[in-house]
């Protein structure tokens, strides 16, 4: 490529709180802003370019599951089966696919009743544990909110704190 | 080593927020406020007065015919919606701004300090053994932060440097950090600015003790703030690289028996709200 060849413009797609996206176009880019206690849970498939970033709040529906009925997404139990679906509905293959995740920040809490970012990692743990898939790269905890930033084309997943420098996950 | 007073001393550019609004503030220490009070308070001010008209005309309060004068405001939305709208309209553009100290952008703290106001009204609900009325809890959630305003204009980068170490190396949360680098957190800052407005003694209270809140020898409305910006740090609103930089107090979850459901419970129901707290951005 010349020196003056001006890349295609990457399309960007930004998952809300409690939102979800998925997609097979290689050219594309999911963000999601300020995970504090929540968290980015990516799953790629490298060899088909298939991705999908789940943005999740909360660890269990069961506090309001009349309520959780209308915001799946809101919820670990009920959001991270969808996210799985959305890829395979898109021809990702479950064996090939790599998960990642970022956010879970925690308040200063001795007796972790604000620990909704533990909790909400444990759900996720437990949930792939249970289906038998693993975790392949994380960054939780800690004080800071994050940004991610999911490349479809490569899969690379980077991550930025406000003050701090982004970083490949 | 600084106090409030001198830190206060020292900046140029206070928050300018309308006299008309802070005295319908103040009328929120006593018991029964009747309309013609609330519409006294208001109209004094003009410009406030046209703001807070084209406000309740918005069709987010869905108004069947539009409002013309303050007393038809009143009339018809309540002291409580009056209240929220006005508050909204004075501090709103005195909190958007950027804090460049807290690496917090334009926004990012007006939106806190909503998203802060209506969970302490659901907390104020939830224990009613706190004894305090919607109405505070709303007031003094939105003001918990407005010494950040003042403190941000003092915080050179070398402070700024230190208070992250200070946050980093020995485990403090952002007021302990302030503190011990400063003399003085914005908690005490915000305070003495509601101080000067002649605002309440309990508002006061409130914002002063926000990050180390007072139980004795009652529970006092700093335990409200306490928990509404725990809260609000948790629904998605925790702005600033050291948004999570804050310590619990051990003695209120131990004396209301708060369980990580109700937790979980208000985070929840704060997100549900997160369209209204937009409405409100609009307003602003």
């Amino acid at each position: 490529m010349g020196k003056w060849t001006i890349p295609a413009p990457r399309k960007i797609l930004v998952v809300g709180v409690a939102d979800m996206a998925a997609s097979n176009d290689p050219g594309a880019e999911l963000v999601t802003y300020s995970l504090g206690s929540c968290l980015g849970i990516t799953v790629y498939d490298p060899a088909k370019k298939i991705g999908g970033l789940f943005h999740v709040m909360l660890p269990d529906s069961r506090i309001d599951s009349v309520k959780a009925a209308g915001s799946p997404f809101m919820f670990m139990d009920t959001g991270l089966p969808r996210l799985f679906h959305a890829t395979y509905n898109l021809g990702a293959d479950r064996s090939r696919l790599i998960v990642k995740v970022a956010g879970g920040a925690q308040l200063l809490d001795e007796r972790g009743v604000f620990n909704i970012g533990g909790r909400n990692f444990q759900a996720l743990t437990d949930l792939i544990g249970r289906n038998g898939l693993v975790i392949h790269a994380r960054d939780v905890g800690g004080m800071s909110s994050r940004t991610l930033r999911f490349d479809l084309g490569n899969g690379n997943v980077s991550i930025k704190s406000p003050g701090a420098d982004a970083y490949l996950l | 080593m600084m106090t409030a007073q001198e830190l206060v001393a020292k900046v140029k550019n206070l928050p300018p927020v309308p006299h008309a609004a802070l005295k319908l503030v103040s009328l929120l220490d006593q018991p029964a406020v009747s309309n013609t009070e609330v519409v006294q308070a208001l109209r004094s001010d003009n410009v406030l007065t046209a703001k807070l008209l084209r406000a309740c005309n918005s069709p987010f309060f869905g108004l069947a015919e539009p409002v013309a004068s303050v007393d038809q405001a009143v009339f018809l939305l309540g002291h409580q919606q009056i209240l929220h709208i006005v508050l909204t309209i004075a501090f709103g553009s005195a909190m958007v701004v950027p804090l460049p100290g807290y690496a917090v952008e334009a926004s990012e703290l007006w939106r806190h300090s909503l998203v802060t106001a209506t969970a302490s009204e659901m907390i104020a609900n939830e224990f009613t053994d706190l004894n305090v009325e919607a109405p505070v809890a709303f007031t003094v959630g939105l003001l918990h932060d407005i010494g950040k305003l003042v403190l941000n204009q003092t915080l050179t980068a070398d402070l700024q440097a230190e208070i992250r170490g200070q946050i980093e190396h020995n485990k403090l949360d952002r007021s302990e950090a302030e503190k011990a680098v400063l003399g003085t957190d914005h908690g005490e800052v915000g305070a003495l600015l509601l101080q000067r407005w002649h605002l309440p003694d309990d508002l006061v209270e409130a914002v002063a003790n926000h990050h180390h809140p007072v139980l004795k020898p009652r529970l006092r409305f700093s335990v409200v703030t306490h928990l509404a910006n725990c809260v609000a740090h948790l629904s998605g609103s925790a702005p600033g690289w050291d948004g999570y930089a804050v310590r619990i107090s051990e003695p209120v979850v131990a004396s209301l028996a708060i369980t990580p459901e109700q937790i979980e419970q208000l985070v929840f129901n704060v997100r549900e709200a997160s369209d209204r707290v937009e409405q409100f951005m609009n307003l602003s």
